[in-house]
């Protein structure tokens, strides 16, 4: 059976690229026998890695060769034009990598194959293309998928939560009590990491109502929704707190976040985390009295370098700036508003 | 998060607003490892221990299946590999599964009510998803059959005329687990030179947190790795 090997070799060796630039190289293949190939193709495309599972982009493919090969070594020329995202990101839950594939077809053997990766990075003189399948994702990603801050933000959901959480609470406060009466701890040790389960879940509901409750109605304003890095992300605050409050300080911060998910049904793990990227802040200790408007604005640079949002399969990075409220004594109050950040 | 910032003063709207930024140093950090490829400073492509391709585990599975091969042949037969979660269950059965191409692999999720496809095996990876009816409908209607599950389903697949065969899925030797990790690492190098080790030290350190528990050993070598490509 004839050896076949193949090898990728970039032009000039470089593995970093800008958006707007060709990724040039060549395949080399190497024969020791006569051999047959059904084709001779490279793809480019793009594919996540890390904890969560990986999703890959739609690969662009060109086809180098049919025919036949002679022993000896075969050189063919490759160009792919790199005007899409996502662009390259390495973080800690995610990674995503451009590859270079290339494969013979050939009959009753193994197919050879060789692999290389490079970076894509931004170009600020040459936005990227989206790439439609990513952008249809984006309505989905900015949906949230926290019940409690659902809930929060829904005075009805609200309300029918906090009496489910009421009644599952008895639940808990049955089994302490019987455990008790009993003397079955194992019981009370069941209620009780039952409650604290019940508890937690309840103050999710519940603090933003009580922090809500002193300031009134708070407003946080950005001046659009989609902003490209070296951009200016303005964001303001306003509200009228129905009774006298001491804030200690009102600060809107940039975040990204990273979240992945692997597996399904009981296998499905999810991992998040958070980058900060800066924060602003709209106002210092002060002293509000009621019926007296509190309003801030500040604005928040976008560095030019910036990842871009995305979301594709089990991997997204998504963009906010999150509000934060620091009321002495009392639970914070928080808001987070999503954005797009574009290349 | 607040120690990781910088205090800038700029002018905005009449006012002087602070804004707390990024230090340098780490924005640096951040951006620097963008601009080589990745892992590249510990020779690997990827993290080892991230999350693999279905045909990547296969390929990589250390696990003989040799003896389960013989006993699926026969007909009214089925393996049953049995343990909890994160002990390899999926690795064995798709470890026997490269022996048995010809028949379908499915994975199951709970409340899944898939169709099965006509053939003379089938290989269903937690098949306690499936209600006691439906899997009973399994039994009867392939002749080979491995599957995973959490619980022993022994009884009922005795009783639905299958010879059983159940392996108790559990990985605590040191020397395979080093050959597991090994395998993982050795399959993301990115080249001929030296390359992360997991040495028998550290492997005793996860067996003594996880026992078994292979998925929790590789979530911690996840981060160990990441560490490594950080320095």
């Amino acid at each position: 059976m004839a050896k076949c090997n193949v090898t990728i070799a970039l032009k000039g060796g470089v593995t970093e690229y800008r958006v707007g630039d060709k990724v040039e190289g060549v395949v080399v293949v190497s024969v020791d026998k006569e051999c047959d190939c059904n084709e001779l193709s490279i793809k480019k495309f793009w594919q996540t890695h890390g904890q969560g599972d990986k999703s890959k982009g739609e690969p662009e493919k060109i086809t180098l060769y049919k025919g036949v090969w002679q022993p000896g070594e075969y050189r063919y020329d490759f160009a792919f034009e790199l005007l899409e995202e996502p662009v390259s990101y390495q973080g800690k839950y995610i990674n995503i990598d451009w590859y270079l594939k290339a494969q013979a077809d050939t009959p009753w053997a193994m197919d050879p194959k060789a692999e290389q990766d490079f970076l894509l990075v931004s170009n600020p003189d040459k936005p990227c293309r989206a790439n439609h399948e990513i952008d249809s994702m984006m309505d989905s990603m900015n949906k949230t998928d926290d019940f409690a801050e659902m809930v929060s933000q829904n005075s009805t959901m609200k309300k029918i939560a906090l009496s489910i959480l009421g009644g599952v609470m008895l639940l808990p406060a049955f089994f302490i009590y019987s455990g008790w009466q009993s003397g079955h701890f194992a019981e009370i040790g069941f209620g009780l990491v039952a409650l604290f389960f019940v508890l937690r879940m309840a103050w999710r509901v519940i603090k933003p109502a009580l922090a809500g409750k002193k300031l009134g109605s708070v407003d946080c304003v950005l001046n659009k929704q989609e902003f490209y890095g070296g951009e200016y992300i303005e964001v303001s605050v306003k509200f009228l707190p129905p009774e006298d409050v001491s804030i200690n300080e009102v600060v809107a911060k940039l975040i990204l976040t990273e979240k992945s998910i692997s597996g399904s049904g009981t296998n499905k793990r999810t991992y998040t985390y958070d980058y900060p990227h800066g924060e602003v802040k709209l106002s210092g200790q002060r002293m509000l009295n009621a019926g007296s408007i509190f309003s801030g604005a500040a604005r928040i640079k976008l560095s030019d370098k910036l990842m871009h949002s995305f979301h594709r399969g089990s991997n997204s990075l998504s963009w906010a700036v999150v509000f934060e409220i620091d009321i002495q004594n009392w639970p914070d109050w928080e808001r987070a508003e999503r954005i797009r950040v574009l290349n | 998060m607040r120690n990781l910032r910088h205090r800038v003063n700029i002018d905005y709207d009449f006012k002087t607003v602070r804004l707390w930024c990024l230090p340098h140093k780490d924005e640096r950090e951040f951006y620097q490892k963008v601009s080589k490829l990745s892992y590249a400073s510990i020779n690997l492509r990827f993290n080892p221990f991230g999350e693999l391709h279905p045909g990547e585990r296969q390929k990589l599975a250390c696990v003989d299946v040799s003896d389960l091969i013989q006993h699926l042949e026969t007909p009214h037969t089925i393996v049953q590999f049995l343990a909890g979660h994160g002990r390899g269950k999926t690795t064995h059965l798709l470890a026997l599964h490269r022996h048995f191409k010809k028949f379908p692999y499915m994975k199951l999720y709970p409340g899944d009510c898939p169709e099965f496809m006509q053939s003379a095996g089938c290989f269903v990876d937690s098949i306690e998803n499936l209600s006691l009816l439906a899997r009973w409908r399994v039994y009867r209607r392939y002749e080979h059959l491995a599957v995973t599950t959490h619980r022993d389903l022994s009884i009922e697949m005795r009783m639905a005329g299958l010879t059983v065969k159940t392996v108790r899925v559990s990985s605590n030797h040191v020397d395979l687990l080093q050959n597991i990790f090994h395998q993982r690492i050795n399959y993301a190098r990115r080249n001929g030179g030296g390359m992360p080790t997991i040495d028998v030290k550290k492997i005793k350190v996860l067996q003594q947190k996880y026992g078994d528990d292979i998925r929790a050993m590789e979530a911690e070598l996840y981060e160990y790795i990441d560490e490594l490509r950080d320095e």
